[in-house]
């Protein structure tokens, strides 16, 4: 008996560890600092759990911080992010369903690596509005929703073109690792 | 362990997508123990079938899946030989005049069985108490209930006036979930 509940235990494990996609925002562009939100959802059957980072209302980062000089946004999961990115976010909006709705620390074991909710969704979009850099002037027409794409829970397309700037997101896989890239230029 | 037994059991994990009863699992996360109740209704109309164990589940302090001890409930029955806190004996109400208790594995809980095919769990009732003991801790205890076609308010999160503790209960896919924090 004693084995079959080890047996389980790893069926159990092997999908408790496992881990949602690492989310890189790139911000190229000199001209403007982004601003925006991240959200991350269930991909299989309902859109839910869908968690979006809610504290700051709006991360930001800076014109010129990227992958090439070590200043992007890189958010491992909801807890690690806090201590190990340069742009951390100290809440979640979590909801759990369509009518539920509830704000939690970084540090909630409810969004911790490992839980059910964490293991459970992806990066998915991001509201965002890019400001010149500096400053707290937007340029109205350089913003919107952007996503992995298609999506039916977002509804975000995947790349958005302007003529201050461009917007896109991808993902990337390797060694097991998904990858969900913001990219600005 | 011999492959019959392997085979049995991942038999048992497999079939257990199969039936609309779902899995429950509980991450009692919290440094309390869980006293409770886990109950299912009618999945697609009405309230009754509905069932709820006899007798309190008891989960003790920081027991979940991030290591080994979290409640798993595949089924009424199988629940008896799989999980780490097997309930012996249902409550089960098939109509508002006729309840019974019936034994883990009754046959009318099987889970080929109408009972088990047409419930879904979706709602509980708990009291938390200091580790080991009955002592109950001050606001830790509610019901909740997830949608359903048996009640029409939802009622999934509950946080004591503190706010150091809560606990919440939802779906995803064919699994539903109660975490207590």
């Amino acid at each position: 008996m004693k084995k079959i509940f080890a047996l389980l235990s790893l069926c159990l494990m092997s999908y408790a560890y496992a881990q949602h996609s690492i989310m890189i925002v790139n911000n190229f562009s000199t001209t403007f600092d982004f601003q925006g939100n991240l959200s991350a959802h269930n991909y299989s059957g309902s859109c839910y759990p869908y968690v979006t980072s809610s504290t700051p209302t709006m991360i930001t980062v800076p014109a010129d911080s990227h992958t090439s000089n070590g200043k992007e946004l890189a958010y491992k999961n909801f807890k690690d992010q806090f201590t190990g990115s340069l742009y951390p976010t100290t809440n979640w909006t979590v909801q759990t369903s369509p009518t539920s709705s509830t704000i939690r620390a970084w540090n909630h074991p409810s969004i911790a690596p490992g839980g059910v909710i964490s293991y459970n969704v992806k990066w998915a979009s991001s509201q965002f509005q890019m400001y010149y850099a500096g400053t707290s002037i937007p340029e109205p027409s350089f913003g919107g929703l952007i996503g992995e794409s298609p999506d039916p829970c977002t509804g975000a397309p995947g790349y958005i073109s302007t003529s201050y700037g461009d917007a896109e997101w991808f993902n990337i896989t390797t060694a097991n690792i998904t990858y969900s890239y913001l990219q600005v230029y | 362990m011999s492959m019959k037994k392997i085979l049995t059991v991942l038999g048992i994990t497999a079939a257990s997508f199969v039936y609309s009863q779902g899995r429950i699992i509980v991450n009692n996360y919290s440094k309390y123990d869980f006293h409770g109740f886990l109950i299912t209704t009618n999945s697609t109309t009405g309230c009754y079938p509905r069932a709820g164990n006899s007798g309190a589940i008891v989960i003790p302090a920081e027991c979940h899946m991030g290591n080994g001890l979290a409640l798993v409930y595949e089924g009424y029955r199988d629940q008896f030989i799989s999980s780490l806190y097997p309930t012996t004996n249902w409550e089960v109400t098939v109509n508002p005049l006729t309840s019974s208790i019936m034994a883990w594995d009754d046959v009318n809980l099987a889970p080929v069985s109408t009972i088990a095919t047409t419930t879904k769990w979706y709602a509980t009732k708990f009291d938390m108490t200091e580790p080991g003991t009955n002592i109950s801790v001050q606001d830790f205890h509610t019901n909740l209930n997830i949608a359903n076609p048996c009640s029409p308010g939802i009622i999934d999160y509950y946080v004591t006036p503190s706010g150091n503790n809560s606990a919440e209960m939802f779906t995803i896919g064919s699994i539903t979930y109660l975490q207590l924090f």
